[in-house]
């Protein structure tokens, strides 16, 4: 088992978003979590990275508790794209991008060819040199999984990493999830399509937002009533191409 | 950084054999070189210690500003933020008021130092229970409220008005006519505050992109921001209990080069060590050459009257644009 996470309990303002939860992660899998609006999916992110305190239980990797990891063993052993990021300075993107390789403790030929493959898998060679004060929000966002991403930390923790991204780009982020999985690494992503849990993930962790949750593979835990219950809407499954596409047709009165 | 030493090291070195040949009374160098006489006295006991508190007090200015913006993560802050200049300054005040200064050796500098070390752990104790780094500056700007209160309760309880100007008039900041006593009691705390400060400049650099981000790259932020408000504070505490108050250094420093560095907020902290050092001697120069019909200029006075247009020449220029 590489994640483990045990009778975790998360609240925020003294509401319980989350209760008991018991999940295990193998290497290479990918977990999706959704969840409306507030319903906790940062806040497990963020618990997930050592940044938000639990309520209760336990989160380890590799039998070693991420809540208590000391500060500088972090970013070896993980990678957190947070949902907002505020460059505060206009240092050039590359620049960034060597300051978390550094964090990692890689060197000479192997940072200049993760530094190479970082930019390649975010599609930011054209703007190593820009200032990262000038970038887009689909640019920041792009350069925000690089920085998670770089240097291969084994368990990678994204939070809403398809928000503000082009259908071109996030076509490559399904696709660069896969691949991630394939390679070995543990990934944990909040996202909000269901049509993308389909394709990227192995499991889904469907948070309600009353401390109940839903954990299964997609395929099991994304039908259309489930969906009505959790976010009140009601779609059609196109079954096509041996795959299922999630259409949605309107909300449902609840 | 280092095309930028090599530019800003010469000129700091040619601002320190100025400073030592420039003010009241001619000096004959070789006289003063050979050690002899009142020549001698000029250089070691007056010129001496006064260049090396400028120093000390830019270095400790411009990096400290340095490194509090880069914590802050926003341009405008200076060192005095977190409640050290006030605390310092209402040290040194109560001092005055008392008639200690007169009575005590060192008693004006060990009150700054005591009122910079209580203002900075009051700051800490406070944003302890906050929220992070917004809580450090709201503590920061609540203590020095306290402290800037309590100062004008000082002025307005004075003896006399004479006692009153004299606490106005060292406020206004100066490194003329310091004793070696006073420069030597400062220096082992700006050594210290500098080391600490300068150690930790790197992790700024991590937190470009956000607190969160900087955390999950190795950032431990309660005690990057411990140990940066006790740097600073026994630094910036140290000189300002010396000088007084100078304004400016700390936030036009990091402004002026910030372009040449690429904004890197690690790399700024030491030039802008090197940069508060020149701006301060620059200054306390232009203190001596700028001829006065009353009292002499006040360093602070001038570090303000020239800070502000920097700024504004730095705004319109856009080097300090966030975006």
């Amino acid at each position: 088992m590489s994640l483990c996470v045990k009778t975790l309990t998360l609240a925020r303002g003294g509401r319980c978003l989350l209760r008991d939860l018991e999940l295990d992660l193998q290497r290479g899998e990918v977990l999706g979590i959704l969840g409306p609006n507030g319903s906790g999916k940062s806040t497990l992110l963020a618990a997930m990275a050592g940044q938000y305190l639990p309520e209760a239980g336990d989160i380890r990797w590799q039998g070693q508790s991420l809540t208590s990891l000391d500060a500088q063993h972090r970013p070896r052993l993980l990678g957190y794209a947070p949902q907002a990021v505020e460059p505060a300075w206009g240092i050039p993107l590359s620049a960034m991008l060597d300051t978390a390789l550094d964090a990692r403790g890689l060197e000479g030929q192997a940072a200049s060819a993760a530094r190479l493959q970082a930019l390649r898998d975010f599609d930011l060679e054209a703007l190593a040199d820009r200032p990262i004060t000038e970038l887009s929000g689909g640019e920041a966002r792009r350069l925000t999984l690089a920085v998670a991403s770089i240097g291969e930390p084994p368990l990678l923790l994204l939070d809403e990493p398809f928000a503000a991204l082009d259908l071109g780009h996030q076509a490559a982020l399904r696709d660069w999830l896969r691949a991630s999985g394939k390679a070995g690494r543990t990934v944990v992503t909040s996202l909000h399509d269901p049509n993308d849990a389909l394709v990227a993930c192995d499991r889904v962790l469907v948070l309600r937002g009353d401390g109940m949750f839903t954990l299964g593979r997609p395929q099991d835990v994304l039908f259309p009533g489930l969906i009505r219950d959790v976010w009140g809407v009601s779609l059609h499954r196109l079954d096509v191409l041996g795959g299922a596409i999630l259409v949605p047709v309107g909300m449902v009165e609840r | 950084m280092k095309r930028l030493s090599l530019l800003l090291l010469p000129v700091l070195l040619a601002l320190t054999g100025l400073s030592l040949f420039v003010g009241d009374g001619p000096l004959n160098l070789e006289r003063a070189v050979a050690l002899d006489g009142v020549d001698r006295a000029i250089l070691v006991d007056l010129r001496l210690p006064r260049l090396i508190l400028a120093l000390m007090t830019g270095a400790a200015l411009g990096a400290c500003g340095a490194a509090l913006q880069g914590l802050v993560r926003n341009p405008l802050a200076e060192p005095g933020l977190i409640g050290v200049t006030g605390g310092a300054s209402l040290g040194a005040m109560i001092v005055f008021h008392f008639g200690l200064a007169a009575l005590v050796p060192l008693a004006l500098p060990l009150g700054g130092m005591a009122g910079a070390g209580l203002a900075v752990a009051i700051c800490l104790a406070l944003a302890r229970r906050g929220a992070g780094t917004l809580g450090l500056i709201l503590a920061g700007i609540a203590v020095s409220a306290l402290t800037g209160a309590l100062g004008v309760l000082v002025l307005n309880l004075a003896p006399s008005p004479f006692a009153a100007y004299e606490i106005l008039y060292w406020t206004m900041g100066s490194v003329a006519d310091r004793s070696w006593r006073e420069v030597l009691l400062a220096a082992p705390f700006v050594v210290a505050g500098l080391a600490v400060v300068l150690s930790r400049a790197p992790a700024l650099r991590l937190l470009s992109m956000g607190e969160a981000m900087g955390a999950s790259l190795g950032v431990d932020l309660s005690r990057l921001r411990l140990s940066l408000a006790w740097g600073i504070a026994a630094a910036v505490g140290a000189v300002t209990s010396v000088t007084g108050g100078i304004g400016f250094v700390g936030l036009i420093a990091p402004h002026m080069l910030r372009p040449f560095l690429a904004q890197d907020p690690a790399r700024l902290v030491p030039a802008s060590a090197l940069a508060g050092a020149a701006i301060v001697l620059a200054a306390d120069i232009l203190t001596r050459l700028i001829p006065s019909q009353g009292p002499a200029l006040q360093l602070g006075v001038v570090t303000a009257l020239a800070g502000s247009p920097i700024f504004f020449w730095v705004l319109l220029r856009g080097g300090g644009t966030r975006r």
